[in-house]
This record gives structure tokens, sequence and C-alpha cells, in this order.
């Protein structure tokens, strides 16, 4: 026979329970709107059932049941897309950085506007046919040297965004590096606290919620792969090497690799191994399309100076002496160099247009060199300087159309994924509404419950044996 | 699927954000009147796009090259029109002079006339386009004879070359547009001096002398034909040279303009859109259970 308090105590277990699920619920409705949470359940258990003691059988029937308890407050999360997010991520990172880098390198070719390279270029040419046609015209020759001074002043210009854009390209390098550091810090500071608790036998929900958060952000910028461990903790892989081992972190910095340029690297001057995210992009764009234009900037500076060069250096200038060089550039480094020569500058009389000395109407260089406009000085004799600057600009566009077009792609893959998570770890206002009022209808009647065995009670205390009293 | 209300949230910004951004872009368009803004809304044709351009400052030239040319001619047919007027009336002169019953001063006073015309001749080969002689081939600075002494018609040599001053006029045309006068001018000088010392050596003007002017007759009209035939073929490589600026506007223009039809049509496609998924959004997002619990 069980005591007249046993349902007593049935009742107050019932009543914890539900209080202890309000809390829950409160705690997701109070965690809506935060970034990374994912909704807890706390999971009930009956509590052990009660068998009455007997040296044999009670004689009374089965086992009665104690109550109920919170067993753990787990959350509902499905670490597979965890990881498939982060693979993603790297990619939308890489994609994304990509495409903003790129767009910043189509402002280099403001086209088709015409206000680019190209325009000054053919405006370089007709100065040459004015000289051509009246070549001793001291302003026909003094405004071919303006304009061959504006095609110089616009490659170098050029030449300086592309290497500007290079330099901001470092500099966040230091940052992507800086925030990798910081955030895997973050990590192994968490992996300590949650490290503690699970040494406890709880679960960390909101602390391992915050791990995931920082790790998200850590795949956009490197790929990295997670080991988790039996004790809680989760070792974060870079390239092989570990960035994060229980508790400890490992700084990233940035340092030169073997051609002078600035990587990712480990403190001890290690190259970072990495492929996708943030961080390989920018080494890339760097060193792999923005060297590429450059080169490109460099051929097509080179080639019509060259080929200028050439031909004036056949010529005779106003005065009868053979014509001298007329651009100058430093090899390896045209489009940022190239400039008229001091000497033409100062005294367009020096613009060798003739084909013979003495001859003052005599225009035939400065028509060959207005010639040279159609001339295939490019791509092995196939194309025109000006099909050189269409390709550089076609190239430039089709590049970061990709870029666009992919990170785009990318981004709709990832969205899908998080919505996927979201879907499984949000919160639902809905739903957290209509557990809260089955919980607060649990409680409600756990307290009738006490009630009713309080008035059992005050029955078999206060009423019974009152018999003639 | 669970929906929780922050998918929902996410959802209408995500779409909220591609109308917008499909509205910006249109709306872009709409004010530049441009299809193409950047090489990466479509890099095919933004390279296609600058060589159009490129061909058509090439044209430009080209136009402004013949506009040149055109005033060499032009001025070279007024010169050597001129000087076949002044051959004429030097020949009439001829004949007068063969006449052997005219008397000295006569003759003095047709070789004083005959010295005026050779000296206007003279004046024509030295006609000037801007400051540049047009009848000294390259020796553009330079007079191609210069005037003879008083009372006498003798010419002084050829003080030019015969360099051929070359116009580009199209792709990979060109026009030679200068006459070296040596040739143009030289033979009918020549026959005005032969005249001019016929008349003054008091004897009838000799029929080789006639012949001589009608030599010199004939090669400047055969140099006013070549000019004549050198403005006709400027005038009509201008004709074909601004078609070939019009398709290539057109070209450049189908490449790069907006059709804007098309364009204000899709633009309040889109703004209907927007408008529609705000109306939606602000519709689902509102409500959930909690609105409805007492």
């Amino acid at each position: 026979m069980s005591s007249a308090f046993f349902g007593l105590n049935t009742a107050l277990r019932g009543l914890v329970a539900s209080q202890q699920m309000l809390e829950t619920a409160a705690h997701n409705t109070a965690n809506a709107n935060t970034p990374g949470f994912s909704r807890q359940r706390a999971q009930l258990v009956a509590t052990p059932p009660y068998t009455y003691p007997a040296f044999n059988r009670s004689g009374l029937p089965g086992q009665i049941g104690t109550g109920v308890a919170v067993a753990t407050i787990t959350r509902v999360r499905d670490a597979f897309l965890d990881l498939q997010i982060q693979s993603q991520s790297s990619i939308e990172g890489g994609w994304a950085t990509r495409r903003d880098e790129l767009a910043k390198v189509e402002s280099v070719v403001p086209e088709p506007s015409g206000s680019g390279l190209g325009t000054i270029l053919g405006r370089f040419w007709d100065a040459w046919q004015e000289v051509a046609a009246d070549p001793s015209s001291s302003v026909a020759r003094a405004a071919l040297v303006e304009q061959a001074r504006s095609l110089g002043i616009r490659f170098s210009g050029d030449a300086a965004q592309l290497a500007t854009l290079a330099t901001g390209i470092d500099d966040q390098l230091h940052q992507g590096v800086a925030t990798v550091s910081d955030l895997a810090s973050q990590v192994a500071t968490l992996n300590a606290q949650i490290q503690q608790v699970q040494i406890s036998g709880d679960h960390a929900n909101d602390l391992e919620d915050q791990r995931n958060l920082l790790l998200d952000k850590l795949a956009q910028i490197v790929p990295i792969t997670l080991h988790p461990e039996a004790d809680g903790t989760v070792t974060v892989l870079v390239g092989g090497t570990d960035l994060v081992s229980g508790n400890r972190a490992r700084a990233m910095t940035t340092g030169p690799n073997g051609s002078g340029q600035l990587i990712p690297t480990w403190t001890d001057g290690t190259a970072v191994s990495i492929s996708g995210g943030q961080l390989a992009a920018l080494v890339d764009v760097r060193d792999r399309q923005l060297a590429s234009y450059r080169t490109r900037l460099d051929t097509l500076a080179a080639g019509v100076a060259d080929a200028v060069n050439a031909l004036h250096a056949t010529g005779f200038d106003a005065a009868g002496n053979p014509g001298s060089a007329f651009f100058t550039y430093t090899a390896g480094n045209a489009a940022a160099t190239l400039s008229v020569s001091a000497a033409i500058a100062s005294n367009p009389a020096l613009v060798a247009a003739a084909g013979a000395p003495g001859q003052p109407g005599n225009g035939t260089i400065a028509g060959a060199i207005a010639d040279l406009r159609t001339g295939r000085l490019f791509s092995s004799g196939t194309q025109t300087a000006s099909d050189f600057y269409a390709s550089l600009v076609g190239g430039i566009g089709t590049d970061s159309r990709q870029a666009t077009e992919m990170a785009a792609n990318q981004s709709l893959v990832t969205g899908h994924l998080r919505q996927r998570r979201e879907s499984i770890s949000g919160v639902s206002l809905d739903e957290e509404a209509a557990d809260m009022i089955r919980f607060q209808h649990a409680y409600a009647a756990a307290a009738r419950v006490i009630t009713t065995f309080d008035e059992m009670l005050d029955t078999l205390i206060n009423k019974t044996g009152v018999v003639g009293r | 699927m669970r929906i929780t209300n922050l998918m929902l949230h996410q959802q209408a910004l995500a779409s909220l954000a591609t109308n917008v951004e499909a509205l910006s872009r249109i709306q872009e368009q709409v004010s530049s009147s441009k299809r193409l803004l950047r090489p990466s809304d479509n890099p095919t044709d933004v390279r296609s796009a600058v060589q159009v351009r490129d061909a058509l400052a090439e044209l430009d030239q080209f136009l402004r090259n013949i506009a040149t040319a055109e005033r060499s001619t032009s001025a070279a047919d007024t010169a050597l029109g001129a000087a076949g007027d002044i051959l004429q009336r030097a020949r009439e002169l001829a004949i007068q002079g063969a006449n052997g019953t005219l008397s000295a001063s006569d003759r003095a006073t047709m070789a004083s006339e005959v010295e005026q015309l050779a000296r206007a001749l003279v004046g024509q080969a030295r006609t000037k386009v801007g400051d540049q002689y047009l009848f000294s081939g390259f020796q553009t600075a330079t007079a191609p004879y210069t005037e003879a002494p008083a009372g006498s018609a003798a010419v002084s040599a050829y003080q030019g070359d015969g360099g051929a001053i070359v116009a580009r006029i199209g792709p990979a045309a060109t026009m030679v547009i200068n006459l070296p006068a040596d040739t143009t001018f030289g033979p009918a000088l020549a026959a005005l001096a032969q005249l001019h010392a016929d008349l003054s050596a008091g004897m009838p003007v000799q029929a080789a002398t006639i012949n001589q002017l009608d030599a010199g007759q004939s090669v400047l009209l055969a140099g006013r034909a070549l000019t004549g035939a050198r403005a006709n073929r400027l005038e009509n490589t201008q004709v074909s040279l601004e078609d070939s600026v019009l398709s290539a506007q057109r070209l450049l223009s189908n490449l790069v303009d907006v059709d804007m039809t098309q364009a204000i049509t899709e633009l309040s496609q889109r703004q209907a859109v927007y408008q529609a998924s705000l109306e939606v959004n602000a519709r689902i997002i509102q409500p959930s259970l909690i609105d409805h619990l007492r």
C-alpha cells in the first residue's frame, strides 16, 4: 500500500516538468531571431516506477508510476547539413570575392561608354593622320604630341588602377588572416567551455550553436575540415594543419611567396595550402587575373610604342634630321612608364613625319604610322591594337560575368541548404505558442491534481474520525 | 517542410532583393538609354561595340581627311581654270602677233601684256592652301617659281620637287592630292616666255610658238581634268563613307542602346512585380498564432 502523500510527489514532478518545458519554450521564443540558434527540446521521460516492497509478491497490482522528469535538453540540429553548408560556403565565399574584385577591375575599362583607353588610342592614330595631311603645320604636330601624352597618361593610369587593386587585395589578405586567427581563438575558447560542460554530463547547446556560427564564418574565408572529438571539442583543419585543436588556436598571418607576392602563411612562414574560400580567391584574382590584365596592357603599350618608334626612326623631322624614338618606356613595365620622349614633348618639330630630309610637305612616315591603326601588330599578327584592346575588355567582362553568375548560383545552393537547416533548427513561433498552451494546460492540470490530493488529505486528516465529536 | 518565421522573413527579403535588383537594372537601362553599361553585361557585344566604335572614329577621320583634300583639289581646280583663261588670252595675242603688218609699238604693247599674263600664270602656280604651296611637291614651304625680273617673262627653274602628297580617304584607300608645277605649268610658262621673246624681238610670232602654246594649254587641261576626277572620287568616297558611318552607328546603337519600348514595358512589369511582392509579404509576415492568443 502506498503512502497517502505519494501522489502529491508525482503531481509535483508534473508541475516541475511542465515549468521546465515552458522555460525551454521561453528560451526558444526569446532566441527566435538569434543567429545560429537551434531550437531546443526538453526530453520528457517517465521517472522510474515504484514497486511495492514485499518479500515475495506484494499482492498489489503492478508497479506504480512516479511521474515525469526532464531527462535532457537537446538542440534540434542536423550535423551533416552543417558540414555541407560549410563546404559550400567556402565555394560561395570564393566566388563572391571574385565577383567583387572583378567588378572593380571593370571600372578600369569603362566600356562600352567609349571613355576608355580604346578611344584615346584612336585619337592618337587620328592625330598622326592630321600630321600626315599637313606635316608642316605646327598645330597638327603639337596636337599629336598632346594626344600621345594623353595616351601615355591613360596607359599609366590604367596600370596604376590595376596596381591599386592588387594592393587592395593585399590589404584584404591582411584583414582576412586576422579574422581567421580571431575566429580560431574564439572557437578554441568555446571548445574549452564546451569540454567543461560535457565533463559534468550536460549538453552545451547554446555554446555549440555559437561555435557552429563561428565555424560557418570561418568556412567562408578558408575551407575547413572538422574532426569532432569525444570530449565535445572540435579540431579544425585548414589545408591539413590544425588551426584549432582543443583549446589551442594557431595564428594565421601573411608572408611573401616565392615570387614575392603576399600569401596567407602560418607563423613559421610555411604557406597555408588552400584552394577555396575568400583568401584563395583573393590570391588567385591578384596573381592570375590582375596579372594577366596587366601583362596584356603592357603588351599593348609596348606593341604600339615599338611599332611607332620603328617607323619614326626611319623618318626625318622638320629640320631634316633623322627621327629618334617617339615613345620611351621601361621594358617589362611598359604601360606604367609609357611617355613621349622628353625632346619631342618639348619640341613637336622633332616629330619625324617626312620620308626624306628637307621636304616640309612630306608626311609619308606620319601616314605610315597612322596606318599602324589597321596593322596586325598583336597576337602573332592576327590582331590590331583596337582588336587587342577589345579582347582585353571582352576578357575582363567574361571573367567578371562568370564570377557574378557563379556567385549567384552558389549563393542559391547555400541559400537552399541554409533554408533546410532553418527548417530543421529554426524556431517557429506558432509551434512555440502551441507548445506553450500545451505546457500551460499540463501545469494547470498538475496543480489541479495537487488540489485534489489536498482535498483528499483534508478529508482524511480533518474530517475522518470525528464521529461523535 | 517545416516553415519557421525566420524562413518566411528571409524568403520575403530574398525575393524583395531579387525584384529590387531587377528593377534597378532596368531603371538604369531606361535612364541611361543604354542596354550595356559595363563589359560583364554582355562581353561579346561590348567587345564588338569597342571595335565598331574604333571603326567609327576612323571613318570620321577619313571624312576629315577628305575635307582637307577637297580644299586642295578645289584650289587646284580654280588655279588651273584661271591658268587656262590666261593661256587662251595669250593664244589670241599670238594669233594677232603672227600678223606681219603690226607696228613695233603694237608688238611692244602686246609683249608687255604677255609679260603680265606670264606673271599671272606664275601667280597661279604659286597658289597656296593655308600656308602651303600647292604645286611645289613636298617643298610646300617654297614657291615653285620665283617671279621674273621686270620686262622679262622668263621663268626661273622649278624650285619644288616631284613629291606626291597622299591623303588617306578610306580603309586602305589613298589619293594623291597635289600636282607638281613643273609638269603642269612648266610647258605653258615656257610657251609664254617664247611668245614674249618673239614679240620683244619685233618679229611675227612663229607658228612653233603657237603650237607650243597649244601644247601648254593641253597640259593645263589635262591637269584640270585630273583634278576634276580627283574631286569626283573624293565626293563619291565621301558619300560611301557617310553610308558606312550611318551603318556603323546603327550597328553600335543596336549593340549598346536600349530598345525603349521594350525597356519601358519591362520596367512597368518589374514595378508591378515588386509592388505585388511587397503587398504579399506584408500580408504573410504579420500574423502568427501569438496574435490570436488571449
